[in-house]
């Protein structure tokens, strides 16, 4: 079988941030590309990334059609379908699955950023042929491949995605923070009330059966633990909570994802050394890297 | 934990109280069950779900006065299912108390924005989640008006 290709398009979080600091791992927001071969393309999120990928999709003749899987709708993850010039040729087809809201439907959240108060162009008038598809935490089969969902820990409803295709599996996770673990209680240990204050639904265990054995997983390092301590709640992980879940689910190869804007590629190294140090220091030996604008990986 | 209080949080997955107050739908059995001995010990008759595609159809059938809702479940998520509690003539006067491990403010905003009375971050203290449920039960049910 022909290898799975993954390619980025797009690393950075939360703004991009163009510039000669960033030059290295690339400024553009999340837009993951997965080609399982023989088959339409796999999209992962519609960062300002998405754009490049939307040029490339031109000069391919024929009618293009690709599945896009939008984690959640923050501005990073959403902003570069405006600008998806794919989008704009008839005769394409995107079907765009995302986690809608209880009081906002899917297409509503994806016109919205298209209201001529922030863009020309109305999303019916975009030309290719757009289907949306509302999904929640479960699993689907998307031509042939096992897509499966699991809610991460971040604002709103933000899906991680596994895909399972032929053996392989490719897990992606870009805005996820560890959970709250400081179970106290002033009662009697030995009462109810004290059970009920200090139980832990094991919410992270869960996460890592999601993950468990992944070929490949990218997931969100936005900080160094010092950072995070100030940003507990901001819905983004330090990379000790990165590389400790990779080590827990015995995952195969780890991406480092969601680079901090404040961040240059200098940071970005070291964080990449300190992450590979952390593994070293588990005795688990797996490639892992910061993901790179441009970078394609093979499986 | 000690036997005898698994053998009751096991026991308390079975009875189901004839008119109960209080509906847990929660997709973690173990949550569910000592939430509901929690309310069982503090004299509240209650009773869960733990399929949250069957939470609407509970409700209905069973109408329980308060319904404490996880966020995030598979099937239905707890936020569709507030809405859903919200917008019907038959079940909108339902109070609506969500238990989530979501630490998020905006979250939270949302929450009370689709109609739920309370939100309460897991795991939460057990006096401050009784008194609540004493407030909104004690609180006549055909005034819709209420807020926190
Ligand atoms: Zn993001």
């Amino acid at each position: 079988m022909a290898p799975i290709k993954i390619k980025f398009w797009g690393v950075r979080g939360s703004i991009p941030t163009p510039g000669p600091r960033t030059i290295r791992y690339g400024g553009n927001t999340s837009c993951v590309e997965i080609n399982f071969p023989d088959l339409p393309r796999f999209i992962i999120d519609a960062g300002s990334g998405i754009r490049e990928l939307g040029k490339e999709l031109l000069t391919i003749k024929d009618p293009v059609k690709a599945y896009i899987f939008l984690s959640h709708f923050h501005w990073d993850h959403i902003q570069g379908l405006p600008f998806f010039k794919a989008a704009f040729k008839p005769g394409n087809h995107f079907v765009i699955y995302g986690c809608d809201e209880p009081d906002v439907d899917l297409t509503k959240i994806i016109s919205m950023q298209m209201n001529p108060i922030y863009f020309p162009v109305a999303v019916e008038d975009m030309g290719a042929k757009l289907e949306f598809c509302t999904i929640n935490q479960g699993s689907y089969d998307v031509e042939g491949v096992n897509v499966q969902t699991h809610f991460m820990n971040h604002p709103g409803y933000t899906l991680g995605f596994r895909f399972n295709y032929m053996g392989k599996s490719i897990v992606y996770m870009s805005d996820n923070e560890p959970y709250l673990q400081n179970q106290q209680s002033d009662n009697d240990p030995e009462s109810l009330e004290a059970m009920f204050e200090k139980f832990v639904d094991d919410k992270e265990g869960r996460l890592v059966d999601f993950i468990s054995g992944a070929d490949l997983l990218i997931h969100d390092t936005q900080y160094f633990p010092e950072e995070y301590e100030q940003r507990i709640t901001w819905g983004h992980s330090p990379y000790t909570y990165t590389v400790d879940l990779a080590v827990k689910a015995q995952v195969k190869h780890l991406v480092l994802f969601h680079h901090d804007p404040d961040h240059d590629d200098d940071t970005v190294d070291e964080m990449a050394r300190l992450s590979r140090e952390r593994l070293t220091s588990y005795n688990y030996h797996i490639p892992c890297h910061p993901a790179r604008e441009g970078e394609v990986i093979t499986l | 934990m000690n036997m005898d209080v698994f053998n009751s949080m096991v026991n308390a997955m079975d009875a189901k109280p004839e008119g109960y107050e209080i509906l847990i739908v929660e997709d973690n059995v173990e949550q569910a069950s000592l939430t509901k001995l929690l309310l069982e010990e503090y004299g509240f008759s209650a009773h869960f779900v733990t399929d949250s595609s069957e939470a609407m159809q509970t409700i209905h059938s069973d109408k329980p006065r308060v319904v404490i809702l996880d966020l995030m479940m598979p099937e239905i998520d707890g936020l569709r299912i507030c809405k859903q509690i919200k917008t019907s003539s038959v079940t909108s006067h339902t109070k609506i108390i969500i238990y989530s491990g979501k630490m998020y403010d905006s979250d939270r905003r949302k929450a009370l924005e689709l109609g739920a009375d309370a939100f309460f971050l897991k795991p939460a203290r057990a006096n401050l989640l009784i008194t609540k449920i004493k407030e909104l039960l004690h609180h006549p049910i055909q005034n819709g008006t209420y807020k926190n």
